[in-house]
Parts: C-alpha cells; sequence; structure tokens
C-alpha cells in the first residue's frame, strides 16, 4: 500500500493533519516523506496512507514534489536558500546630558619620502693618501 | 494573637507544632488541578500544573505540546481523530 509516489496523512507530531508523498522507501519501517511537512524520515505507523498517488519518481527534490500536489490543487511552500546574516545597524543614543565639545580631526601630515641610507665611506689618512694630495696639488701649480 | 490571613475560610489550614512545644495555625497555598483529556478523560503530559499566575510567566510553548489539539486531547485521541477526518475526506 504504501510505496513511492502514495499520498498519505500525517498523524503524529507536529505536523499532523497535514498532507505528505512518500518519496523513498528506507526499511521496512521507515519512509521518506516530503510536501506540506518537513522533508524528513517517518515511520508508518504515524501515516495515513490515501487512495491519491502522485507522478514522482524515487528520491526527487522539494521542487518537483511541489509541482506535483498543483495537481491536487495543494499549495506547498518552498523555502527561500539560506543567506549570509547582514550585521543590523546600530542605534546610536542621543545623549542629554550637557553637549561635549565636537572632536576636530587632526590634519593629516604627509609623511617624507625616506631617503635610502648611504652609508658614508671614510677613507682612513695614510702616508700614501697624503702623497697622492700632495702630487695631484703640485700637477695643478 | 493569629494572624488575619488565618480567617480565611477559602483557603485550608494546617498546625504545625513548634520546637518550643506551642502549636500555631498556618494557611496553605492554593494548588491547581491536572488538566485532563476531553475525550478519554485521562492526565495529559507536557502540561504544567500551576496557577494562572505562575502560568502567565511560562512561554506558550512550554504550557503546551506543539501539535494539532495540544493541550485539549490526547495523543490518542488526535491519532483517531485525524484518522477519521481523512477517511471522510475521500468518501
Amino acid at each position: 500500500m504504501i510505496d513511492v509516489g502514495r499520498v498519505c496523512v500525517k498523524i503524529a507530531g507536529r505536523d499532523a493533519g497535514k498532507k505528505a508523498v512518500v518519496v523513498e522507501k528506507i526499511d521496512s519501517n521507515f519512509v521518506l516523506i516530503d510536501g506540506e511537512t518537513r522533508r524528513r524520515k517517518c515511520s508508518i505507523n504515524h501515516l495515513e496512507p490515501l487512495n491519491k498517488t502522485l507522478d514522482i519518481k524515487k528520491g526527487d527534490a522539494h521542487a518537483k514534489v511541489a509541482t506535483a500536489f498543483k495537481t491536487l490543487n495543494i499549495d506547498v511552500k518552498t523555502t527561500k536558500p539560506k543567506t549570509k546574516k547582514t550585521e543590523r545597524p546600530r542605534r546610536v543614543r542621543k545623549s542629554h546630558s550637557k553637549e561635549k565639545p565636537k572632536k576636530v580631526a587632526k590634519p593629516k601630515v604627509e609623511k617624507k619620502e625616506e631617503k635610502p641610507k648611504v652609508k658614508k665611506v671614510v677613507k682612513k689618512v695614510t702616508k700614501k693618501t697624503v702623497k697622492k694630495v700632495v702630487k695631484k696639488t703640485a700637477t695643478k701649480k | 494573637m493569629a494572624g488575619k490571613s488565618v480567617n480565611s475560610k477559602t483557603k485550608g489550614k494546617q498546625t504545625i507544632r513548634l520546637p518550643g512545644g506551642r502549636s500555631k495555625v498556618t494557611v496553605k497555598q492554593k494548588r491547581s488541578s491536572r488538566v485532563v483529556c476531553a475525550v478519554t478523560g485521562k492526565p495529559l503530559q507536557a502540561v504544567p500544573q500551576a496557577r494562572s499566575a505562575k502560568l502567565q510567566t511560562i512561554s506558550k510553548s512550554k504550557r503546551r505540546p506543539e501539535r494539532p489539539y495540544g493541550g485539549v486531547l490526547s495523543s490518542k485521541a488526535t491519532r483517531k481523530l485525524l484518522i477519521t477526518k481523512a477517511r471522510e475526506e475521500e468518501q
């Protein structure tokens, strides 16, 4: 009696009284249902089968089940896909105390470009360096 | 001298023996009765036994089960009712 495509009414749980269709047979005791109820496993003892059937294949998605239910004039809710939560804008309370002076923004100071440091080469003063300098001055004269 | 609250006729009274040897009359708190199924008459589950003042502080989801006819009918009675409704719709 309870096969893929069979329309049932759920008897127990918070979905009791709602119509569902069998999507897949898991076990001799359990069945996967979908429709007005949540898409989940359900025991056969908590279902009351009806004479109606739907054109559904094993393991069909929720969207196909919803289109199949339209033939019975039953609207099945399709939930929206979950989106990322956006941060709520925070409310700023107005202070009833004395008005505080407004903060003045400091002027921006442009940073100077740092020149690359160059090591100064300091030549040691020796006899050779002195002789060279003396020769140079003598030639110039 | 006994307090004025002891003079009430609606509340139950109880005598207590104090450690000094003398006895004292105290007033009992009123207790509510258990909620019962409208069809079978058996006490319902998941419904707290508390007076209205305390029940108002409890959230709505904790006062009754999340089920059609929750807090009114038992689970067995609801199943029978839903089965008869489904079979009547077919006919």
